[in-house]
């Protein structure tokens, strides 16, 4: 093969990759500060304590620790090897830390009282009792700093008094209109923790329309009937059904967005944190970049073969 | 969160008024970890419950900034000063966290005032059609709405 051929097939080889990447882009909308700067955690490796003790009835402390994991690694390297974020689930016998901002981050059932424990105490000396309606099934909070958008604490609880929470995969059954499936409704709570926003818009409050990833104002979720699956079906979509288990596994666009705020890039984990747990191997080569890169070559080769017949 | 209907607003609301918000202020609890933000309000209409003489009421709610740290409770609401809102209230707080905020926006086409539905920005929402339900509605017909379910 002449140097000609050789080029103009590695020529188009590399057209048809460029344009092969240039489908239409995900889209995952990023949370932001009150003043516009999207949040992020400084460093990938981030761990959260699970109090195994307040496990839900339906689920044995093993099995809670396992729904937990499981959500976490979904967002996680190297289950999701274009990322260097690493949620890890330290389990505990006992509450360790409190809700709130301590540096600790936590995920916890409340069964007693659908209130932070222990209760708030106000500057007077007087305790404030933060109780959470009966309608949220779930509470995460996230502190952060608003200038840089680093995110410093994140804690996420659960509300056993009103609901109940098992493994609704393993035991449809279960699904009695009040019980919902814990790893689903963990998996978008993580979305939240790492910094991902809902990924559509609710045009009520006067907040403002926050961008996506591609520069496009949000899409309106609220009413909107053109709604695209990619969008609906998303983890981060702000609206389920109690037995839905369906956001346990992440959509393409949620996927982008972990990737795209904590790229890959070095074992920042094993070097900056310390504790280990975290170390990984190197990363594995993008299975999706290597595919279509060699589809783009292939097809660069195939052109070049029919300019050869023709020219027969 | 499961989205609660105008009807259970009501109901477990001790307190229903309109007004505009006069400030906002966030401060830290006394262990400095949780970041509460107190809102007054003067009041041009109670719809259920007492005002005080004042006609001013507070509310407090989880989350806000302090310096440079901003803490975020899902599902809270956040007030504006200056901002016209209908507020469903339950001992100090607002009933289910951002769902008993009705922020008021004029409308220029029709001439009224609009309540917006509540604020689901940061809230997920339970049930298929959450994403899909309510709109804007007209201040008036909130007024009455809400005024036939407290009755006399």
């Amino acid at each position: 093969m002449s140097r000609f051929k050789l080029l103009f097939a590695t020529l188009v080889g590399i057209l048809s990759f460029v344009a092969l990447l240039s489908k239409p882009a995900c889209a995952y909308v990023r949370e932001v500060t009150a003043s516009g700067v999207p949040i992020a955690w400084k460093h990938p490796c981030i761990s959260l304590q699970l109090f195994v003790g307040s496990a839900p009835p339906l689920l044995t402390p093993a099995e809670y620790a396992a729904a937990a994991a499981q959500a976490a690694a979904v967002w996680s390297y190297p289950q999701l090897a274009c990322t260097d974020i690493r949620l890890a689930i330290a389990p505990e016998d006992a509450p360790a830390a409190d809700v709130g901002n301590d540096g600790q981050n936590v995920i916890v059932f409340r069964q007693g009282t659908w209130c932070r424990e222990p209760t708030p105490v106000n500057d007077a000396g007087e305790a404030e009792p933060a109780c959470y309606p009966a309608s949220a099934l779930a509470v995460t909070t996230v502190v952060k700093n608003s200038k840089t958008g680093e995110i410093l604490d994140t804690d996420v609880e659960f509300n056993a008094v009103d609901y109940s929470w098992g493994d609704l995969e393993a035991q449809p059954g279960l699904a009695d209109g009040r019980t919902a499936d814990f790893q689903n409704t963990l998996t978008h709570e993580l979305g939240h923790v790492i910094g991902l926003d809902h990924n559509c818009y609710a045009p009520t409050d006067g907040q403002p329309r926050h961008l996506d990833n591609n520069g496009t104002p949000e899409i309106n979720c609220y009413g909107n009937p053109d709604l695209p699956d990619s969008v609906a079906n998303a983890t981060m979509y702000p609206s389920v059904n109690l037995p839905d288990t369906q956001r346990r596994v992440l959509s393409a666009d949620d996927q982008q967005g972990a990737c795209d705020i904590y790229p890959y890039a070095r074992d920042l984990c094993s070097a900056d944190v310390e504790g280990g747990g975290c170390s990984v191997a190197p990363p594995a080569p993008s299975k999706n970049a290597a595919t279509l890169l060699f589809g783009g070559l292939a097809l660069g080769f195939a052109a070049i073969l029919a300019w050869r017949r023709m020219r027969v | 969160m499961r989205a609660m209907d105008l009807s259970e607003l009501t109901t477990s609301a001790d307190r229903i008024v309109l007004g505009e918000v006069l400030s906002t202020d966030s401060a830290w609890d006394a262990k400095h970890r949780t970041i509460y933000s107190t809102v007054e309000i003067a009041v041009s209409e109670s719809w259920k419950g007492q005002v005080p003489e004042s006609g001013r009421i507070r509310l407090r709610h989880l989350g806000g900034i302090v310096g440079e740290i901003e803490m975020t409770v899902y599902g809270e609401a956040s007030f504006e000063q200056g901002e016209r809102v209908v507020v469903f209230i339950q001992g100090g707080h607002l009933v289910g966290m951002g769902q008993g905020k009705r922020r008021l926006g004029w409308d220029s086409t029709t001439n009224r005032w609009m309540a917006a539905p509540w604020d689901r920005t940061g809230a997920s929402l339970v049930g298929k059609d959450a994403a899909n339900s309510e709109g804007s509605l007209p201040l008036e017909m909130l007024r009455a709405q809400v005024r036939a379910l407290v009755g006399p």
